[in-house]
């Protein structure tokens, strides 16, 4: 299994694509910029929601409202992101998986996913209950806090892994 | 809006304060670069406009409402501010790899 990933990740680094964005002067820098601008728009909008979920903003305005207006930037952000993040990986994709602060970014994305999802579908369901609050129950300012610090911690590792 | 606007000048401090240290960390690396230098008028255009629009809408939070100009201007002061701020990003993004 392991054998069969390595050989794909390095078939992935020899194909031309993968080689026009590293040996390119301006491709890499130029999908770098799209990639933080794309991810500007994702914590942007998800900071708001979740500084409203932890009674910090906002405070008199439903906390539906507020996600719904929020949440097309943050899929198209997240889209624009993730494609333009997946193509710079490609160019190393072995060398990216090899550093440190990469591993915990992928995994700080994939926690903010999980957090996401439980709120979705476990503390979501009585929004009806707190949608005009203030401050919301603790569950919910909980996941709000937790969210944040994920994409806190998303941008902190993405960073970092240019001076790795 | 009203809400929003402390968390803007706090992180505009922010942004401030940080910045200046990695300026006075590699002076030559920053005030050399062109890209330094547009990013810096572009920050100062956008802080520009964010404050003539707060200015505008404290003393009457309808302000841009009045008339159909000024909505219009409302709309192309908008869209600047959010130009200008994903140049900003562009071009500190950019201070790395060009001279």
């Amino acid at each position: 299994m392991i054998d069969w990933i390595v050989n794909t990740l390095k078939w992935l680094h020899e194909t031309a694509m993968a080689g026009e964005i590293r040996d390119s002067e301006w491709l890499f820098p130029a999908m770098e910029t799209i990639h933080v601008v794309a991810i500007v728009f994702v914590v942007g909008s998800i900071s708001r929601v979740d500084l409203r979920l932890m009674g910090l903003l906002q405070k008199h305005r439903p906390v539906t409202a507020l996600s719904e207006e929020m949440l097309p930037y943050t899929w198209a952000g997240f889209a624009v992101a993730t494609i333009f993040g997946l193509l710079l990986w490609s160019s190393k994709p072995l060398v990216y998986l090899g550093i440190t602060y990469f591993d915990v970014k992928m995994l700080l994305i994939g926690l903010a996913g999980l957090n996401m999802l439980y709120f979705h579908f476990v503390t979501f369901r009585k929004v009806a209950e707190w949608d005009c609050a203030p401050l919301p129950p603790w569950s919910v300012r909980i996941a709000g806090t937790l969210s944040l610090a994920f994409w806190v911690g998303v941008v902190t590792c993405g960073r970092f892994i240019g001076f790795a | 809006m009203s809400d929003l606007t402390p968390w803007i000048w706090s992180a505009l401090t922010v942004l401030l304060a940080t910045g200046i240290l990695q300026t006075l960390a590699e002076p030559n690396r920053e005030l050399l670069s062109m890209a330094f230098r547009l990013k810096l008028l572009l920050v100062l255009a956008v802080v520009a406009i964010t404050a003539v629009y707060q200015r505008s809408v404290r003393g009457d939070l309808n302000y841009w409402w009045r008339s159909r100009e000024r909505e219009q201007l409302a709309t192309g002061l908008g869209t600047l501010s959010l130009v200008l701020w994903l140049g900003i990003a562009a071009a500190g993004r950019l201070i790395a790899y060009v001279i």
